[in-house]
């Protein structure tokens, strides 16, 4: 059987048992979790796969990430991700460092990035036998990375690192608070079946983004809808640190429903990771929504290509299809999510 | 011409980084301008897909060496600057090369590659309103584009209207350049009424205590 251990947790009721069902209670127990799992996973690598896995946390090693594949030089110059891949863990180690992800992120947000893998595995499947011997380029399950970024510590700053292509979760994690920006995700294909399961590893934020362009009025709708194509994430992998003049409907001019429907698709992102953490995210969030936009650009037809972002003060997403001809496809997306104010935890005072 | 001694200042380096996204058979080429009262600068990254990368590729690698020099590089930034164009105010602003890098040829040619070119162009802009437009028109026959504007780190521009051709080929805006006096001035305004305001709601709370401490 070709699937291994970890790729059947992604089945519900196994991540369920796996995870237990009850909801975190607190931040603080959370942090409890995450070290002990990080332990646990460093726990049973050796010497080497130790060295690989560990790293200190600072300005330079933190931005060591992308949204590419296996073998292309990074946005930042690296030629690897940071820490050990999975395709170099046994099976025990590799349970291993999916508690560590479980531990770090929400039910959703372990989801997600397992349906994100998944995909990946799809795309090798069906691309790898007719890529070239002679290419460096490597997709699929094996090719994602986990990393642990300083001491795994209760109060003083850490970080984790998990990604491969279309995935880059940026955890830092400093006591009870713990900080997802920056973070990219991604999926190609953005639909395919597992296990007779229907997979869209972004299918709600996509879903959530066409009910709220769809719930504006025709004077709004013309202010959110840019006049122009997008066919690109502008503040992607490799852009830290910079900000664009915002665009589209800002929310001060929607109703309090349409207010709740935004804040609805932030959430998206912000529930990646565990509830007590995002909950005061989203209370950020919500403060801040009516000087959020939304922009958006292509048809408004759920289906069809549209590329949209939100820009507000501690909160920049951009979705964006990528494709050819100047007609994006549905079937590979790329996402973005950053908050200019406090990207790797800055507010947390990290190294 | 004489240019301004921010424009003198344009030592070219080359460097084997850097990549983006990745479209197919599309040339993705992605402009950032940074606007400050002193330049306007130009980040252009061009990104081609798969599809079009060998013709890059070939344009790029002049003497077919399959390796990239930093004068191939140079040449080729020259080559794409011709096709931008900058003005202010109606008035065409000369534009520089000062840096252009790549990703290794193979990268290129797997459609994980991209090219940074950096350009400064327009020199200070003086306090008022003023019309930046910029344009390009590289490659425009199998491009995508972006075109979009930092947000100021310089305190005395604000950036007003964005205007853009469908394709992203042009970018317009509209950018206010406050008199550095003036915004300093206006920072002492903010700071004043800050304290003036601090020391009201203080008085406040000392006219809700007092009583309350003429309870005990």
């Amino acid at each position: 059987m070709r699937l291994s251990r970890w790729v059947i947790l992604t089945a519900t009721t196994a991540f369920v048992a796996a995870t237990g069902t009850t909801p975190r209670v607190s931040a603080a127990a959370a942090a409890t979790e995450a070290v002990a799992a990080a332990d646990g996973f460093l726990g049973t690598l050796d010497t080497a796969q130790r060295a690989k896995a560990t790293l200190p946390l600072n300005a330079t090693t933190r931005t060591v990430w992308s949204n590419l594949p296996t073998g292309i030089t990074m946005q930042v110059g690296a030629t690897e991700r940071n820490g050990l891949k999975f395709g170099s863990m046994t099976a025990a180690q590799r349970d291993k460092a999916l508690a560590l992800l479980a531990a770090v992120l929400s039910r959703q947000g372990y989801r997600k990035a397992l349906d994100i893998v998944n995909a990946d595995q799809r795309l090798e499947d069906t691309e790898g036998p007719a890529r070239p011997a002679t290419s460096k380029v490597r997709f699929g399950r094996a090719e994602y990375y986990l990393a642990v970024l300083g001491t795994p510590s209760p109060t003083a700053p850490w970080m984790v690192q998990f990604g491969g292509h279309h995935l880059a979760l940026n955890i830092t994690i400093a006591g009870a608070a713990s900080v997802l920006t920056p973070t990219h995700t991604g999926a190609q294909p953005a639909t395919f079946s597992m296990n007779g399961e229907t997979i869209r590893p972004l299918g709600r934020e996509n879903d959530k983004a066409f009910a709220l362009v769809n719930a504006l009025d025709a004077a709004q709708q013309k202010q959110a809808v840019l006049g122009y194509n997008v066919p690109n994430l502008v503040v992607g992998p490799g852009e830290d640190g910079k900000t664009i003049q915002p665009e589209g409907l800002r929310g001060s001019a929607m109703s309090d429903r349409q207010r709740t429907m935004l804040a609805d698709l932030i959430s998206e992102w912000v529930t990646i990771l565990p509830d007590p953490v995002a909950a005061a995210k989203m209370n950020e969030v919500r403060a801040n929504l009516r000087d959020t936009y939304f922009a958006w650009a292509g048809s408004t037809s759920n289906g069809q290509e549209a590329y949209f972002r939100v820009q507000g003060p501690t909160v920049i997403i951009e979705y964006a299809p990528q494709g050819a001809n100047n007609r994006p496809s549905v079937d590979h997306i790329h996402t973005i999510y950053r908050d200019p104010t406090n990207e790797y935890g800055a507010k947390l005072a990290t190294p | 011409m004489t240019r301004p001694r921010w424009l003198a200042v344009v030592g070219l380096s080359v460097a084997v980084t850097r990549v983006d996204g990745h479209q197919l058979d599309e040339l993705l080429q992605s402009t950032k301008l940074d606007v400050s009262s002193q330049r306007v600068s130009v980040a252009l990254t061009l990104s081609p897909g798969t599809a079009v990368a060998a013709e890059l590729i070939r344009e790029l690698d002049g003497d077919r060496d399959a390796r990239l020099s930093p004068e191939e590089l140079r040449q080729f930034g020259l080559i794409v600057m011709r096709d931008l164009a900058l003005t202010v105010d109606g008035r065409p602003a000369a534009i520089t090369l000062v840096r252009a890098e790549s990703s290794s040829i193979e990268e290129l040619g797997d459609g994980m590659g991209a090219l940074r070119l950096q350009f400064v162009a327009a020199g200070p802009l003086p306090p008022g309103q003023h019309r930046v437009r910029y344009q390009n028109v590289h490659a425009s026959d199998g491009s995508v584009y972006l075109a979009n504007a930092l947000e100021p780190t310089d305190r005395t521009v604000e950036i007003g209207r964005q205007r853009r051709d469908y394709f992203q080929r042009s970018l317009e805006l509209e950018v206010a350049v406050a008199p550095p006096h003036q915004r300093a001035a206006g920072g002492v305004m903010l700071a004043a009424a800050v304290a003036l305001l601090v020391v009201t709601r203080g008085r406040r709370r000392l006219r809700v205590l007092k009583p309350l401490r003429s309870l005990r």
